[in-house]
């Protein structure tokens, strides 16, 4: 009797140890994650309203808000993340060499990136459009009037091959000269090496700021290119790469749900929405299926907000930056922001 | 078992074993680190081998000196930047010897405030960080230099601005590779006659008029081939266009600003070996040579600096060869050299670290035992002959 | 006295006719120079303040260096915590000095005993644990940043580089060969090169999962390319010495390394003491290479501060007031190996 309770014990419990292992797939970042109490996440050297440390070490700006969210998230707590700032050169192989758990910095999507440096791009958080800034004294009006210009730009971004890629389309003649750092080129094009900085439209609101007397220095409106943006991990690991896509779809579908930072207590507790109900954790265990607590989403809003409010704070109206939305928006309202639904 | 004993009791077996332990390790280590790196690779799905080099590059370069375009493979790039290297530091060698040589004469020379001002220079130079000497001049050159409206016009040919020098560049190159085959036979042969020169005068005693011939070998051909050239060629001479000088070849101020980072510093290293050398050289010699009536600018010539030269040519030597690898701090400024084009550009678009890092040492190795190798030999050629 | 003085002045600086000219150029020269720099550094600057707005006379603006100060000493250090760093530096200063002036007999017994404990201490205070609040190595920054990386890399560079310079004189023929290729490589190769390299293959060639802090990656390949110079520094003084020191000592039935540590090397040292201090000199200008991967020594902290939209324009400034404190430390360092060498010289006579 006591060797067939013992036997039907074992049998339970191997039963519920399988069924959970059969759930979670392994996870050593995640695991990692959670064993070391904060998650590492590669941000930009400094770029006012996407990463941005203040004299005392404070980091602000979107893709630092992502981060947070997915600290919120995976941790309980936006405050348990610590940022990496990386420049265009070692981000790569920093994300590779697993430095950091994913990267949250203005990065393009791009095929190449994609398929042959073990890159997988999560989702995309930011609309960048590539454009130029360029002194007013010139009188350019578009990038097409930057024929015979110098143009200064970071080595190794996309801006570098777009930029040339765009002018040796239209047969245009433009010198390019290629920096180790954002800084740096923008530094060169302030004391007068060049006729143009380019970069995207958002990151150009952000470095304006860094000109000597930005009021001379004018934004070209017209983009050259698409650059879409969003978080990056490297391959493996799928659970982990799950969670890093779904927390950014969480930012984005809580705005379209019309869950706020302010309003998270109330609808989890009386939304009909199931949506509504089933992302903030009210119903159904999606927290659980990644590994994660029930509350995740619940957590990553009312600690971060959602897209919409950290949009509006770091680079939108609310902020130095004074970006609209434009493609940014939900597509719903006539943007490019989209999220699959949460079924 | 005794005769084991015995054998490691000597002295030969046991450092055999030595070095066979050491060797085993070092070959162990290396296996455990490869090992390591293509595992580590194959799991982070990083692609590996040199196939990247024959890839389009699509990479502008402002300043290329080969027929590199961005249609061109990787492996082109990879020359622009070795080539590019090699320049500066070409130049710069040529350049820091001189000021060096002058501030480390005058830091020896009798009057007080010269000797002074050299002492300062070299006390301020040698104890700040090359990077400092590099911003300094990149973010000073381009200040001091004019928009391209306002450029400084020289002779209508060539145009100094913040974008750099523009030259006329010759339309088609021809000529100039006849010329430049016609300069170097006349220095051959002004080597050869020079050579057939000392021999006679050893044999006969006959001096042969080698100022004359020089003059005319090592200038007037030369000259007159360089004319010629330039003559029968058309010339793209550069216009302004919009926002800038069409045509021609631009000097980029990268390439200035890193030249005289590199001159200036440097030139507060050779100093003090010029300094050293020179203060080696007994005082009897300058007393010997006064006392025979050499005025003091001939003696510097042809008796201090020739014996100076034999102290000074090892810690000369070390120096180009910091040159050499000081000109990687172009990156900083977006010189396009090796480390900034191929260890950056490319290392972006292809994420090929271990490969490219590998062929930009080599690049360094290879040129660095060129210079030392050289070095070694012209030291051996003024070396003291005893007879 | 002005009457004696006067006329040993005249006689240098216009003692003939071509000396007075060049006296006269000079000084032209000199006051062209340097009018500039002094108002804009002294007369037209700007001292007292808070704000960029404050600046308005058109010379430097200092009051950013004021406003930075704490950032230029320690980069993002806690505040707070900022006594541990000096803590680190005098005791580090207090060590040395103890054993630089502990009597003859005692000397190398305070040095090992100061190798020993200094380097551990020092990193438990700076990074925590044991009580200690843990910070980690990416707060760290600014000057305290640059004497780290310098002390610690050096840490690693003699010893090594003692080793090396022995293996290049050893008589087994393969330590030879080792030896001369490991230093002639990292001599070959530019060091811009290879605190890239060190930082991007060190993850790679470990086993995955083990990670290396960023800053000891720096430490690590700096340490590797300075023990390759120093070695060349302590070979110089290893061939100083006359053969018959080497051959006394093993007729006397020393064995090798006693023979080495007890003879050979402690006269060696002292003669490539000088030369030793030199290529330390040449570490402290080269931290500041680290700022290519992304860490804020001194020159980098000052580089990050003009990005801040706060205090745009200020590259002079922060540039100016780096640069003087790499002169100030590596100026000092430089008379002390002039110092040294003229000791060891007088000794010799």
């Amino acid at each position: 009797m006591k060797t067939m309770i013992l036997t039907a014990a074992a049998t339970v419990a191997m039963g519920a140890s399988l069924a959970s292992a059969q759930q979670l797939a392994p996870s050593p970042t995640l695991d990692a994650i959670k064993a070391r109490g904060h998650i590492e996440c590669g941000v930009h050297l400094g770029l006012p309203g996407f990463s941005f440390a203040d004299d005392k070490g404070e980091w602000t700006g979107l893709d630092v808000d992502y981060c947070k969210a997915l600290a919120a998230a995976v941790l309980g707590d936006a405050k348990k993340v610590k940022f990496t700032p990386t420049s265009v050169q070692q981000r790569w192989p920093i994300l590779q060499s697993g430095q950091v758990d994913l990267l949250s910095r203005n990065s393009t999507i791009t095929f190449s990136r994609n398929a042959s440096l073990g890159l997988n791009f999560q989702g995309i958080n930011f609309y960048e459009g590539q454009t130029f800034i360029v002194r007013k004294a010139t009188n350019a009006k578009s990038a097409a009037d930057l024929d015979g210009a110098s143009v200064c730009v970071a080595a190794g971004s996309t801006e570098e091959k777009n930029a040339s890629d765009w002018f040796l389309e239209r047969n245009l003649k433009v010198t390019i000269t290629n920096f180790q750092k954002n800084d740096d080129a923008i530094a060169a094009y302030d004391a007068g090496r060049c006729d143009a900085y380019t970069a995207g439209v958002g990151a150009l609101a952000g470095q304006r700021a860094k000109l000597k007397v930005p009021g001379d220095h004018v934004i070209l409106t017209q983009p050259i290119s698409n650059d879409p943006q969003g978080p990056v991990t490297r391959w493996g690991d799928e659970r982990w790469q799950l969670v890093v896509r779904w927390v950014l779809n969480g930012t984005i579908a809580a705005e379209m749900l019309g869950v706020t930072s302010a309003n998270v207590d109330q609808m989890k507790a009386s939304s009909k929405n199931s949506e509504v109900r089933r992302l903030l954790g009210a119903e159904g265990n999606f927290g659980a299926t990644m590994g994660l607590s029930n509350d995740w989403m619940y957590n990553a809003i009312k600690q971060v907000g959602n897209y919409g409010e950290s949009f509006e704070r770091t680079v939108g109206m609310g902020s130095g930056l004074k970006l609209e939305r434009g493609q940014n928006q939900l597509w719903t309202k006539g943007g490019l922001l989209f999220t699959p639904p949460f079924q | 078992m005794i005769k084991a004993l015995t054998l490691l009791n000597d002295k030969r077996v046991r450092d055999w074993i030595y070095q066979i332990a050491l060797v085993v390790a070092l070959v162990g280590l290396t296996v455990f680190f490869v090992r390591n790196a293509s595992e580590n690779m194959v799991k982070a799905g990083i692609a590996s081998g040199f196939d990247f080099l024959w890839r389009n590059s699509g990479i502008d370069v402002p300043f290329v000196l080969t027929d590199y375009t961005r249609a061109s493979p990787i492996i082109d790039l990879f020359w622009v930047g070795v080539v590019n290297t090699l320049l500066v530091t070409a130049v710069a060698l040529v350049l820091a010897t001189a000021l060096g040589f002058i501030v480390g004469i005058a830091r020896l020379s009798s009057h007080w405030l010269l000797s002074t001002i050299a002492g300062a220079y070299i006390e301020f130079v040698r104890n700040i960080p090359l990077l400092f000497f590099v911003l300094f001049w990149y973010f000073g050159v381009i200040a001091a230099l004019p928009a391209p409206r306002d450029s400084v016009n020289v002779f209508g040919v060539a145009f100094l601005n913040n974008r750099g020098l523009t030259i006329p560049l010759p339309d088609a190159p021809a000529n100039f590779r006849w010329a430049l085959a016609a300069i170097l036979l006349s220095w051959l042969a002004h080597a050869l006659v020079s050579v057939w020169a000392r021999r006679r005068k050893d044999r006969t005693g006959q001096d042969a008029p080698m100022l004359a011939i020089g003059l005319v070998l090592i200038v007037i051909v030369p000259a007159l081939a360089a004319t010629w050239a330039s003559l029968a060629t058309r010339w793209d001479i550069p216009v302004l266009r919009g926002f800038n000088y069409r045509g021609g070849f631009v000097i980029i101020p990268e390439f200035v600003a890193l030249l005289a980072a590199l001159v200036t510093y440097t030139a507060g290293f050779i100093a003090e070996i010029v300094r050293g050398g020179i203060q080696a050289v007994p005082h009897g010699q300058v007393e010997a040579a006064s006392a025979l009536g050499l005025r003091p600018g001939r003696i510097l010539r042809l008796v201090t600096i020739p014996q100076a030269l034999r102290v000074m040519i090892p810690p000369l030597t070390n120096q180009y060869l910091n040159v050499l690898k000081n000109s990687s701090f172009g990156a900083a400024i977006a010189y396009p050299d090796v480390v900034s084009l191929f260890m950056g550009s490319a290392l972006n678009n292809t994420g090929q670290a271990i490969e490219i890092i590998a062929m930009t040492l080599a690049v360094y190795l290879v040129i660095g035992l060129a210079v030392s190798a050289f070095m070694n030999w012209y030291n051996a050629r003024i070396a003291l002959v005893t007879r | 006295m002005s009457a004696i003085v006067a006329p040993v002045w005249r006689r240098r600086l216009f003692g003939t006719p071509a000396t007075g000219v060049v006296t006269i150029l000079l000084a032209l020269a000199l006051a062209w120079l340097a009018i500039p720099i002094i108002r804009w550094a002294l007369i037209d600057a700007t001292w007292r303040g808070t704000t960029r707005a404050d600046c308005v006379a058109g010379g430097a603006c200092w009051v950013f260096v004021k406003a930075r100060f704490g950032q230029f000493m320690y980069g993002l250090y806690p505040q707070d915590q900022r006594w541990r760093a000096d803590l680190t530096g005098i005791l580090f200063v207090l060590g040395t000095a103890a054993v630089v002036f502990a009597p003859q007999r005692l000397r190398l017994k305070a040095g090992i005993a100061a190798l020993i404990i200094l380097p551990p201490l020092g990193i438990w205070l700076l990074g925590g644990g044991f009580g200690l609040r843990w910070i980690e190595t990416r707060e760290w920054g600014g000057l305290m940043l640059t004497l780290f990386i310098s002390v610690y890399a050096s840490l690693i560079a003699i010893p090594f580089g003692i080793l090396l310079a022995l293996g290049r004189q050893s008589e087994l023929r393969i330590v030879r060969l080792i030896s001369v290729l490991f230093i002639e490589f990292w001599r070959g190769v530019p060091i811009i090169a290879v605190i890239f390299l060190a930082s991007l293959l060190l993850p790679l060639i470990l086993p995955g999962g083990i990670g290396i802090d960023r800053l000891a990656r720096a430490v690590i390949g700096l340490g590797l390319v300075i023990a390759a110079y120093m070695a060349e520094a302590v070979r110089g003084g290893l061939q100083a010495l006359p053969p018959g020191q080497r051959e006394a000592a093993t007729a006397l039935g020393l064995t090798y390394w006693k023979a080495t540590g007890l003879i050979i090397l402690p006269q060696a040292l002292r003669i490539s003491l000088p030369a030793m201090t030199n290529e330390f000199i040449a570490l402290v200008k080269n931290t500041t290479l680290v700022l290519v991967v992304s860490i804020l020594d001194l020159l980098g902290i000052a580089q990050a501060s003009l990005a801040d939209p706060a205090w745009v324009g200020m590259n002079m400034e922060a540039y100016v007031f780096s640069g003087s404190i790499y002169w100030l430390i590596c100026f000092a360092l430089s008379r002390w190996s002039r110092h040294l060498e003229l000791l060891g010289r007088r000794r010799h006579r």
